[in-house]
């Protein structure tokens, strides 16, 4: 993670703190030990549990499925519950919005047929086949950020992406259709089946009316590419959102001792 | 912990229309003569004494804002651009300002292919300069 991204992940736990309650993280050793020489630890005010992602031992290729930590950790952790990546900021509160909800999540996707692929050319388990009551006409939910009220739902999910992750080792020609299968679109799939509306956040990624979310998204390979860039995005990170959190004591911190020069 | 907010430093303070005038001047001389650069920062130190600016974190700003522009030279790409004016902002040059600097206008199709293949998401389509390069809610934090 460049400085860019680690600011992008501690403003992600400080505006969720103040703006929706509390908030934990799901990480291995590898990223606990990251967090504590920068001493971030204490950012997530309900703890860092490293115990599910290390002591789950699933037979998952984490090359092909390298988010399936998000659904191992989702299984553990009980609903209702939000699950939020690192590279979204929260910027209001959405107690309102998810009330009397069963499932949110960030925004519909496009069936774009470069990620997700049709059943004939997903790479599947040996002895695998799809249910009969899979639609592929809904569309995948970008679930960067999701809310899930129901622990039945939430297990059906995960145990339809597990069935499908489990002992799938073929490699596919890049390494995103087969993660966003597993996590997207099988939660649309099965909401879809269930009966249930999934809310967004939003109507679209990149719609003009949105006060709520900032995600870096498809801009991290941009950042990654540029230190200027992302000196510059950090700076204007810290002018506008950061604002929010001038008396927090972490986040003054944090400013000070790597954002020395500004 | 300290509780002091270092935040202030990052929201822009006020200066004079002496100061910004000077800055504008300042950036688009040093755009069309680099080698103006380092001895236009002798007059600008000056004007951060009058204004009571902290001269280093000024020109660390200048320093960045001519680092990427030499990136954005490069490419003319628009994300860039939007974001070398937001950096212009912290010289003290406001975005109607910055638009009649001098340099070539953005290239709205020259993002980074990279930039496709590192995406969570893949909509390729989704990633234009009109979306600061595939960011949610950019507009959020002044794009």
């Amino acid at each position: 993670m460049n400085a860019a991204e680690i600011l992008t992940m501690v403003l992600s736990a400080l505006m969720w703190q103040k703006h929706n309650g509390s908030i934990s993280l799901y990480t291995d050793k590898t990223g606990y030990e990251f967090l504590r020489d920068r001493e971030l630890l204490g950012l997530w005010d309900g703890g860092v549990n490293t115990e599910v992602l290390e002591t789950t031992d699933y037979p998952i290729d984490a090359e092909v499925f390298w988010a399936a930590g998000k659904l191992i950790a989702l299984e553990k952790q009980a609903a209702p519950c939000v699950m939020l990546d690192t590279d979204l900021i929260v910027t209001r509160p959405l107690h309102k919005l998810l009330k009397n909800q069963k499932i949110t999540a960030l925004h519909p996707e496009e069936l774009n047929g470069e990620a997700y692929l049709s059943p004939e050319v997903l790479k599947c388990p040996r002895d695998f086949s799809f249910p009969a009551f899979y639609n592929w006409e809904v569309l995948p939910s970008n679930t960067a950020f999701l809310y899930i009220a129901d622990e039945r739902f939430k297990d059906f999910y995960v145990g339809q992406a597990k069935r499908f992750m489990f002992h799938n080792t073929a490699r596919p020609m890049e390494m995103v259709s087969q993660m966003v299968f597993a996590e997207q679109r099988l939660l649309s799939i099965c909401a879809d089946y269930k009966k249930i509306a999934i809310q967004y956040l939003l109507p679209n990624p990149f719609s003009t009316t949105n006060e709520t979310v900032v995600h870096l998204w498809g801009f991290k390979g941009m950042l990654r590419q540029n230190e200027n860039l992302q000196a510059v995005y950090c700076k204007q990170l810290i002018k506008t959102l950061g604002i929010e959190l001038e008396a927090n004591s972490f986040f003054q911190h944090y400013v000070q001792t790597y954002f020395p020069e500004v | 912990m300290p509780t002091k907010s270092t935040i202030a430093a990052h929201t822009g303070q006020r200066v004079s229309g002496a100061m910004k005038r000077f800055m504008i001047s300042f950036l688009t001389d040093a755009m069309a003569h680099p080698e103006n650069l380092e001895s236009g920062k002798k007059h600008l130190k000056a004007y951060c004494q009058c204004e009571r600016l902290n001269y280093r974190a000024v020109e660390h700003n200048l320093d960045l804002f001519f680092r990427l522009l030499a990136d954005y030279r490069k490419t003319n790409n628009a994300v860039l651009y939007y974001f070398l004016r937001l950096q212009a902002q912290f010289c003290y040059v406001d975005k109607a300002a910055f638009d009649v600097l001098p340099f070539a206008a953005p290239n709205h199709d020259s993002l980074p292919e990279a930039q496709d293949r590192s995406a969570y998401h893949t909509g390729v389509d989704l990633l234009s300069s009109d979306n600061f390069g595939g960011m949610v809610g950019g507009h959020l934090i002044g794009l």
